[in-house]
């Protein structure tokens, strides 16, 4: 269980600092855990962000889940903030959406826990 | 034929591409026949009762008939595993089942992989996740096995003490470096593609000294293989025409789709099965292997059983982190240190520098080639130096080399480039 928590904080840092790197001037979180899944909410100001932009996070983050790949490789999550880490991020969680709406990003992720 | 390659332009059922590593097995198969070694059985044996220690080249210890049976068991094995368990097919999956089929050739046996993948499964039910889950790091961890090898048939001890010994120190080992390997990677960040290779050799640098000081020092050896074997070069050469081939046929915009790889840094994870597909994908692997295969021989190498680990594991990775934009300043940082140490390039421990130096494939490809070039350049005085550390017990040894490198060099370049900032 510890671990799935971290593995939540991981993403949540993952993408804080994603987020935070493209120059957002505003940055909000929220975490809603339920029964085994959870949904991560991030809400950011960004002037500057295109829709093609964020089209190539949203692919990156919907690549297939790979549990394979989450047990070995997910410690790398969160700690460097720099090119392959939201493909690791992509590969922890089961579905991402997201939109553009009055200069800000809304990115929406969704994990189920499983073994 | 025609009709199954034209249909793999459509994507395919998981099960059905697993099934084209049977290739694999089914080579080494009919090389034991071409081979035709009178005395197969009794040199397979030899490799299975051998100490395994680094470098130990079974095709020196019971010729190329023996060698391959040995190699064609462990892959017919492990990918029986994998459809056992049903594994999604993935870039991991390739650099793993190419990696042990490689160091099937130099260290790795039925008799020292069992008790690994043991440790594996113990270590699932005791964390209460599938097997399935970790089975990938098992199969890596294979480079553990001359610990078991070693215990049993090395040290001295006797009969049934030594087999207990082997098998459960290695079940241990198999436990253990899952939860290490994974801590380990944030040492270099995933820049130094062979982590198992670093975590194996911390855990036998302490296995080491705790049997040197119980009074059971390790000798390393150096068995190689040093005939131009027809047999051997040829099955090299089927594999990476084999991988191009299909891909090939497999992928109908193919030069377009490998293109979107090579801007891929390698870094950790990398696999390529999901930008560029299944066909680019195996095209991939099948250059690089060439590649490689190439370098060797206009280095004037022997193709041996060390030069088949260290081509094989890059075709393997070829899937998840390396192709030939970042892995040619890798093969000339490695080239030019190895020629400023005076070392002979035809050496086969020189061209296992070489080859094995792409584990830091991830900083040329991040950092550029000047990095790639430094990085394969230290790269071979590390490697030298720390293999006496863990007494050749880890067979990637130059994962463990590459770890440290990774680990310095990541800072030192994040330094210069104003990382604090």
């Amino acid at each position: 269980m510890r671990t799935h928590i971290k593995r939540i904080t991981s993403i949540v840092d993952e993408i804080m600092t994603y987020l935070l790197l493209e120059n957002f001037s505003k940055l909000s979180v929220s975490v809603e855990p339920k029964g085994k899944s959870t949904k991560l909410h991030f809400i950011s100001e960004n002037d500057s962000m295109t829709q093609k932009q964020l089209d190539e996070i949203l692919a990156t983050l919907n690549q297939p889940r790979q549990i394979e790949l989450e047990t070995y490789y997910w410690t790398l999550v969160g700690e460097s903030g720099v090119d392959m880490s939201l493909n690791v991020v992509g590969r922890m969680i089961d579905s991402a959406h997201g939109y553009l709406e009055n200069g800000s990003i809304v990115l929406i992720l969704h994990r189920e826990e499983v073994e | 034929m025609m009709e199954f390659l034209t249909m793999l332009k459509k994507p395919l059922p998981n099960r059905l591409r697993v099934t084209l590593l049977f290739y694999f097995p089914l080579i080494c198969f009919l090389g034991v026949f071409i081979a035709n070694d009178p005395q197969v059985l009794d040199n397979f044996v030899k490799i299975q009762l051998s100490p395994a220690i680094l470098l130990t080249d079974y095709l020196e210890v019971g010729g190329v008939g023996a060698t391959l049976l040995n190699v064609g068991l462990i892959a017919l094995m492990n990918i029986l595993l994998f459809h056992y368990l049903k594994l999604p097919y993935t870039g991991l999956m390739f650099a793993a089942f190419f990696t042990i089929f490689g160091f099937s050739f130099l260290g790795m046996t039925l008799v020292n992989l069992i008790p690994i993948y043991l440790g594996g499964l113990v270590y699932s039910r005791f964390a209460k996740i599938k097997f399935r889950s970790i089975i990938m790091l098992s199969v890596f961890a294979g480079t553990l096995g001359p610990v078991v090898s070693h215990l049993i048939f090395g040290y001295g001890f006797s009969g049934a003490w030594a087999w207990f010994l082997g098998i459960s120190i290695g079940i241990l080992m198999g436990f253990f470096v899952i939860p290490i390997a994974r801590h380990l990677l944030k040492f270099h960040d995933g820049y130094n593609l062979y982590n198992i290779g670093f975590a194996a050799g911390i855990m036998g640098i302490i296995f080491v000294s705790v049997m040197k000081s119980l009074g059971y020092p390790t000798v390393r050896v150096a068995l190689l293989y040093q005939v131009h074997d027809s047999v051997i070069l040829t099955l090299m050469i089927m594999s990476c025409l084999y991988l191009i081939t299909v891909g090939f046929f497999a992928e109908a915009e193919l030069i377009k789709k490998w293109k979107l790889i090579l801007p891929i840094s390698g870094r950790a994870i990398s696999d390529f099965t999901e930008p560029a597909g299944f066909g680019a994908t195996l095209f991939n692997m099948g250059i690089v292997g060439l590649m490689s295969t190439v370098l060797v021989l206009i280095l004037g190498g022997v193709v041996n059983g060390f030069m088949l680990a260290g081509i094989y594991t890059i075709i393997g990775f070829g899937a998840f982190g390396k192709h030939p934009k970042n892995i040619w300043p890798i093969f000339a940082g490695s080239i030019l240190s190895s020629m400023v140490l005076g070392l002979p390039l035809s050496a086969t421990t020189t061209l296992g520098s070489i080859l094995f130096a792409t584990t830091l494939v991830p900083i040329a490809g991040a950092y550029g080639p000047f990095w790639g070039i430094v990085a394969g350049f230290m790269h071979v005085f590390v490697v030298r130096q720390v293999g006496d550390f863990h007494g050749g017990l880890n067979l990637y040894n130059n994962g463990f080399a590459g770890g440290l490198v990774a680990g310095v060099l990541i800072i030192i370049i994040q330094t210069l480039k104003g990382g604090e900032k």
